[in-house]
């Protein structure tokens, strides 16, 4: 309230008058700056930097052993990181924990659960903690509830539950009291195909509310559909931050581009030859009606392609660039292809 | 009510462990109690040095009542401080160790309310327990003719090394690695309640006749 006040008086870029005070634009809601986090003489997290915007979904890959779930202690106030500063909001994370626990929700990998409580009452356990009252716990419990698809489980003892459910009636506990800030660590490990998918349409339901997640995830397809932005973990430091096309980019600034043909064209392979960004050209079927070549040009260099194509007689009915998977990009960090980065 | 307790009573309270415990409590107690008041209050034997031979005292429920007291003590010393204690400190690892004490920090209910939630919470069966036995030291009370200012001073005590040991459950249960029985911790609480605590309470003359 203060930093907005004081913003009014003046004539000064918001921005850099919000973070000269110590605050955040009200675009970030989650900024990590210069984080490091040591166990003893091992270093978990090297000089980590990142932001993630309200209400946006921002996945946390990497391998086993990044740091990734370091950094969510970390953000989470259950880890006092050796340096750096972690802000939620203008709540800063090491000075103000209490008021930090306040707005985020943690849901840690492995679900701990009270065995011998029953569903709702895990979940009303903490909207009490919360401080919610009881009218209010038993809606939100209900309300929670329903969301993970745990309705008709309310009643059974958490210890009766797989370990899929238990993964949804921790997600439930972890809405109870709307925090703004979710930080889940692995939350569909253990979750079946349709759970997962329930799991995506959640978050991103919850995203559009204006909340804003950090997740961490194995399941690399479902960062895929589920992340704005990805940051890339190895070793304790960010590899890569940023949109999947944007890392994409960084990483293979070469694309490739498939083209689909409803014919078979034997020329295309002489055809190509005339551009020169255009290399590595395979046929990807034995009816050689799909393609795939990489093209080191701009979107210019490739309409040309395709106009050169159909001029010389192929039938393309489509004709795109190939989506850069997160996986691909994961390997290729893993595989040290990547290079570059914000590190 | 206070979350964590109210937590601690969900989990270990329910139809089943009421009934349960409380048969158990109500018979053990009643076993213990009358055995040692029946054998006074009747006209307990005693050994006559001068004569050599044992010999009938007479009947009297004040000396009945007094010399099942410290009985009754040990009991409810048995349920709280060895039951509890244990329980306190098994459960206080187990929820360092899963990940679930962490849950509990994240919550911003003040400090001083999550200690006494824990304190009261986790060993509510052992509490209940020794509720049950009440009624024996309501009792003993009366027709021991014991009073009132003695007996409270004795709980207040009681109650202080009870509040101790469970605090003293919580801090073991932090440190150990894993979770565990913990049997030498309750042990250990019985040997001090046994060498302390009883000679104590003796020295406040509470179980000779007034």
């Amino acid at each position: 309230m203060s930093c907005q006040r004081s913003f009014r008086q003046g004539k000064v870029d918001e921005t850099k008058f919000l973070f000269l005070n110590g605050c955040l634009p009200s675009s970030l809601m989650i900024s990590v700056t210069d984080l490091k986090i040591h166990y003893g003489n091992f270093v978990a997290v090297d000089r980590l930097t990142f932001e993630v915007g309200k209400g946006s979904v921002y996945g946390l890959i990497g391998p086993n052993g990044a740091g990734k779930t370091t950094t969510i202690k970390a953000l989470a106030t259950l880890l006092v990181p050796t340096y750096g500063e972690i802000k939620l909001g203008n709540v800063s994370v090491l000075n103000e924990p209490e008021e930090a626990r306040k707005i985020l929700g943690y849901m840690p990998d492995f679900p701990p659960v009270y065995d011998d409580l029953r569903v709702d009452e895990f979940c009303d356990l903490f909207a009490h903690a919360y401080g919610l009252d009881s009218n209010q716990r038993k809606n939100k419990v209900e309300e929670c509830l329903g969301l993970t698809d745990l309705l008709d489980k309310r009643k059974a003892l958490c210890k009766s539950l797989s370990r899929g459910m238990k993964q949804r009636a921790l997600l439930a506990k972890t809405l109870v009291h709307e925090p703004e800030v979710l930080l889940l660590d692995e939350p569909a490990a253990n979750l079946d195909p349709k759970a997962r998918i329930d799991l995506r349409n959640l978050l991103r339901k919850l995203a559009s509310e204006g909340k804003t997640i950090l997740v961490s995830s194995h399941v690399l397809s479902e960062l895929q559909d589920l992340c704005d932005t990805i940051g890339i973990m190895k070793e304790g430091t960010m590899i890569h931050s940023g949109t999947i096309d944007e890392i994409a980019k960084k990483t293979n600034p070469a694309r490739t581009v498939q083209v689909h043909l409803t014919e078979p064209f034997d020329g295309i392979d002489a055809c190509l030859k005339d551009f020169p960004l255009v290399s590595s050209v395979h046929s990807m079927d034995e009816d050689r009606k799909l393609f795939e070549f990489i093209h080191d040009g701009t979107s210019q260099d490739e309409a040309e392609v395709l106009a050169s194509l159909v001029g010389k007689g192929a039938k393309i009915y489509r004709f795109e660039p190939k989506q850069s998977k997160v996986e691909d990009l994961f390997l290729q960090v893993e595989s040290g292809e990547a290079k570059g980065g914000n590190r | 009510m206070n979350p964590i307790l109210l937590r601690g009573i969900r989990e270990r309270l329910r139809i089943k462990h009421l009934i349960a415990a409380g048969l158990f409590s109500l018979i053990v107690s009643a076993t213990i109690y009358f055995t040692a008041y029946l054998n006074e209050a009747n006209g307990g034997w005693s050994y006559n040095p001068q004569t050599g031979q044992m010999e009938q005292n007479d009947p009297s429920p004040v000396k009945g009542a007094r010399h099942a007291f410290p009985f009754l003590l040990c009991l409810q010393g048995f349920y709280l401080m060895f039951l509890g204690t244990g329980r306190d400190a098994a459960i206080t690892a187990e929820e360092k160790e899963s990940g679930l004490l962490d849950y509990q920090r994240m919550t911003p209910m003040n400090p001083f309310s999550k200690i006494w939630g824990y304190l009261l919470g986790l060993p509510a069966r052992e509490y209940y327990m020794f509720a049950l036995t009440l009624p024996f030291l309501l009792h003993c009370i009366i027709v021991g003719e014991l009073t009132l200012e003695n007996v409270l001073h004795l709980y207040f005590v009681f109650f202080s090394s009870v509040v101790l040991y469970h605090l003293t459950a919580h801090v073991i249960g932090l440190v150990v690695p894993k979770p565990r029985p913990l049997p030498g911790f309750p042990a250990s609480s019985c040997w001090d309640f046994t060498s302390f605590f009883l000679p104590s309470a003796k020295q406040a003359s509470l179980f000779s006749p007034s």
